[in-house]
């Protein structure tokens, strides 16, 4: 091993100095629940963001495009060796769906049905949704090195269990791969689909900036136009 | 090439290992195998496997056995394995035992009838013929000669003709092959393969364009024989130290002396020496001496 | 189309789940395939035996056990086009077996012993087709160093060319077209003519002195001076009659046109040839 130059020394320590000063925990946006006035006060849409991570296959839910560490926290309750504690790493995090609602009430609503069902596939009725899975010759979850394919499944399933339970109309679910979808005899009405438009996932986060911004706008013109009709 | 070709240079060859490696190699596979799927017969390399006009007899043909469990039986070819240099007789069945777990689909026993691989060495063709009074007859040959060629319509190729040696106004003629050849998925029609599309015409058209020749042949290929041309030849060896001046003067000289060939004497010279000689012989008084010197003037040299 | 409300919604609507363990679960939903249109002309279906109607793959039952590959005797009677083609298609089974052996692998299947097969005959074919093509390339390359031999020929053909008579001459005239292509590759129909390299000079100098001289000797009076000067006196005597292209050949020398130095021959040649191929589809026009 070279020995280390004069700069290279100050520039690590720099470096950890830096480290030390603020721990990086993801994306301060997204840190803790957003209400409606929240979401209006950051210029956010009524969106719920599923990211899915390439390495375990888990999906995690977002009301804003990006994720934290205290949504991960929150998600991933009673980690095993099947259901591990994913780790934050950007990269990893690849955009599954966005789901645009009607109105910020219907856009709360889904994220925190969303939630909650995790939590009952986790903790409540765990027996129960592990008897849903798909499994292996031992009977343990199917799965490739770390890659759990159930997971992502799981979730498009509770995703159209919310809005059927909640009567979301008016839903648009933006797919980054219709394959994901499923069968369309499981989906109804309430739900238009649609597939996010290709993008190089190096910029995915400008990317997701510009959904958001779409779908605000968009939000904006519908809310404007309905008050004319009303007026 | 593809990956099993790849795949082939890693895998253990038995045929060149020698037989205490192979021996143990063998064993090694064996060890989870049960006894009935053991392979007695060693594996032969791929130069030594044998075909049709080697072997003298193929599928469908008679065959005598004469060594063994089974000596003395005449039964039909099945198959012939070359890899392991046996064959399968249709007639030469025994019984294998085998676990539940690898049963296939309607077997309800434990005991299977398989053919039985015998060793070539063991059989001799045999053939069927009919005697006057039309009764069946076997004839064994104890080796076989091929003479002459012909085309054979069942087989699609040219083969010679069989006899038994020693006995060769005895012809065993090759059987039916077993199965008639049809055409495959692959297969190109008889009609196509035969049509002629290219003809030698030219001397100076080349067969194709010649800037593919490189992807055809190798420029760089090792196996080839290297010839340098002259500048390479002379950048590649190293070159001659000019002489210095001690040295051409040196040749120079050396040149010179070579070159001085021995002169013929003068006649001063012999004059000069001639009187020399005759002043010290004459003033010689010892007589002995004299006629020792006398005696010695006689000698003549044989060259 | 989508339309945004923002009245407000009904106290009855449920927003949130009263009790979690009273929730059904649903089953996962599983992707699929249908969601998405692949047309059948992809190209990544080449590598499927069947295309879109193919399975993952086909089992060793399925495989082509009986065909043979080509043999050398056959395939020497294939231009290259032919082989070319047969080439590809070869290849293109071996990436469709290839394939199959790498799925097998993956799951686990040891018996490839068919799969190997059939790619050892596929092979064979490719090895035989290179060997063609070069047997044909090193015998081009070989004829290059028989120059006596065809100089001897082209020699004798010369002298008999000279020496026919009259009723002859056809015969000689056709054989001339077809030596031309034998051994210079100057093709019967001009506007054939792909290449213009050493070869054509030199056949075109050798037809342009063979019939000029033969001319001469017959109408000693026609006043050509022999021999010819160079490409340009040479050209017209191959495709003309004589009576024609000494006509020109005269006419040039009237003119004085200079001998062309070698190294512009080729572009004369090319322009010559052009200017007659672009002549010949006016006519066909």
């Amino acid at each position: 091993m070279a020995p280390m130059l004069r700069s290279a020394k100050k520039m690590r320590k720099h470096l950890i100095e830096q480290l030390k000063s603020r721990k990086v925990e993801g994306a301060r946006i997204a840190k803790g629940f957003k209400t409606q006035e929240d979401l209006i006060s950051l210029n956010l849409a009524p969106q719920v963001f599923l990211f899915k991570n390439l390495f375990s296959g888990q999906v995690a839910y977002s009301q804003v495009p990006a994720l934290h560490q205290d949504q991960i926290d929150e998600q991933f309750t009673r980690p095993n060796w099947e259901n591990r504690k994913p780790s934050r790493r950007d990269d990893l995090w690849r955009i599954m769906c966005v789901a645009n609602f009607n109105n910020y009430e219907y856009a709360i609503a889904a994220y925190q049905g969303l939630v909650d069902l995790r939590r009952v596939r986790d903790v409540v009725q765990k027996k129960e949704a592990n008897e849903m899975r798909y499994k292996n010759d031992e009977g343990n979850i199917w799965y490739s090195g770390q890659y759990r394919p159930i997971y992502s499944q799981e979730a498009v399933a509770d995703l159209n269990h919310i809005i059927e339970e909640f009567e979301l109309e008016n839903t648009e679910l933006l797919w980054e791969n219709l394959w994901r979808k499923g069968d369309d005899k499981y989906w109804s009405d309430l739900v238009q689909h649609d597939s996010l438009p290709p993008f190089n996932p190096k910029y995915q986060s400008a990317f997701l900036d510009e959904i958001r911004e779409k779908a605000l706008a968009e939000f904006q013109n519908a809310r404007d136009s309905e008050i004319t009709e009303t007026m | 090439m593809s990956i099993n070709h790849i795949k082939r240079r890693y895998q253990k060859d038995l045929t060149k290992l020698p037989k205490i490696f192979r021996n143990r190699v063998v064993k090694q596979n064996n060890m989870f195998t049960l006894p009935t799927f053991e392979n007695k017969l060693p594996i032969l390399p791929k130069e030594e496997y044998k075909t049709m006009t080697q072997t003298g007899y193929t599928e469908g043909d008679l065959v005598y056995i004469t060594k063994g469990e089974h000596k003395g039986t005449i039964s039909t070819i099945f198959r012939y394995s070359k890899e392991y240099d046996g064959l399968f007789l249709s007639d030469i069945i025994e019984k294998k035992i085998i676990p539940k777990d690898q049963w296939f689909d309607q077997q309800d026993s434990f005991l299977v009838d398989y053919p039985k691989l015998i060793p070539a060495d063991s059989v001799k063709l045999a053939a069927k013929d009919k005697n006057d009074k039309g009764e069946d007859y076997y004839i064994v040959a104890e080796e076989v000669v091929f003479k002459g060629k012909y085309y054979d319509d069942r087989y699609k190729k040219w083969l010679p003709r069989r006899f038994v040696k020693h006995h060769e106004h005895i012809e065993v003629p090759w059987p039916n092959p077993p199965t008639e050849p049809k055409a495959g998925e692959l297969s190109t029609e008889g009609e196509t393969v035969f049509e002629k599309t290219w003809e030698f015409q030219s001397l100076s058209v080349p067969p194709f364009p010649s800037t593919i020749v490189n992807e055809l042949r190798n420029p760089y290929s090792k196996h080839k024989a290297r010839v340098l041309t002259e500048l390479q030849a002379r950048r590649l060896n190293k070159p001659t130290m000019p002489l210095s001046k001690e040295q051409q003067i040196y040749l120079a000289k050396k040149q010179q002396s070579e070159t001085e060939q021995p002169t013929e004497l003068t006649e001063e010279v012999q004059d000069f020496i001639g009187e020399r000689i005759a002043n010290h012989l004459n003033s010689i008084t010892n007589p002995h001496l004299k006629a020792h010197l006398d005696a010695l003037s006689k000698n003549t040299i044989n060259h | 189309m989508r339309r945004f409300s923002t009245t407000t919604i009904a106290q009855a609507r449920k927003l949130r789940f009263e009790s979690l363990k009273d929730i059904k679960l649903r089953a996962p939903i599983l992707p699929t395939h249908k969601n998405f249109d692949v047309s059948p002309d992809h190209p990544l279906w080449q590598f499927f035996p069947n295309g879109n109607e193919s399975l993952a793959y086909r089992p060793a039952s399925e495989l082509d056990a009986t065909s043979r590959s080509w043999t050398m005797s056959e395939l020497r009677h294939k231009s290259f086009d032919d082989l070319h083609k047969l080439w590809y298609v070869n290849l293109k089974e071996r990436n469709i077996l290839a394939k199959e052996m790498w799925l097998l692998k993956s799951i686990e299947q040891v018996n490839m012993g068919q799969y190997d097969e059939l790619d050892a005959k596929l092979v064979l074919n490719q090895k035989r087709i290179k060997q063609v093509l070069l047997e044909r390339q090193t015998s081009y390359e070989r004829v290059k160093t028989l120059d006596t031999e065809v100089k001897e020929y082209l020699e004798d053909f010369e002298q008999q060319y000279l020496n026919a008579n009259e009723q002859e001459l056809l015969e000689m005239n056709d054989k001339l077209v077809r030596l031309q292509y034998a051994i210079f590759g100057i093709q019967p129909t001009l506007s054939d003519i792909q290449e213009v390299n050493e070869d054509l000079v030199n056949g075109i100098g050798y037809v342009g002195r063979l019939k000029s001289q033969r001319y001469v000797t017959e109408n000693p009076d026609c006043g050509l001076e022999l021999p010819l000067k160079g490409i340009v006196e040479e050209l017209p005597f191959l495709f003309k009659q004589p009576s024609e292209a000494v006509e020109e050949v005269l006419a040039l020398r009237e003119q004085q046109t200079p001998m062309l130095p070698k190294p512009e021959i080729f572009e004369y040649l090319t322009n010559v040839l052009e200017d007659l191929k672009a002549s010949e589809i006016e006519q066909d026009q």
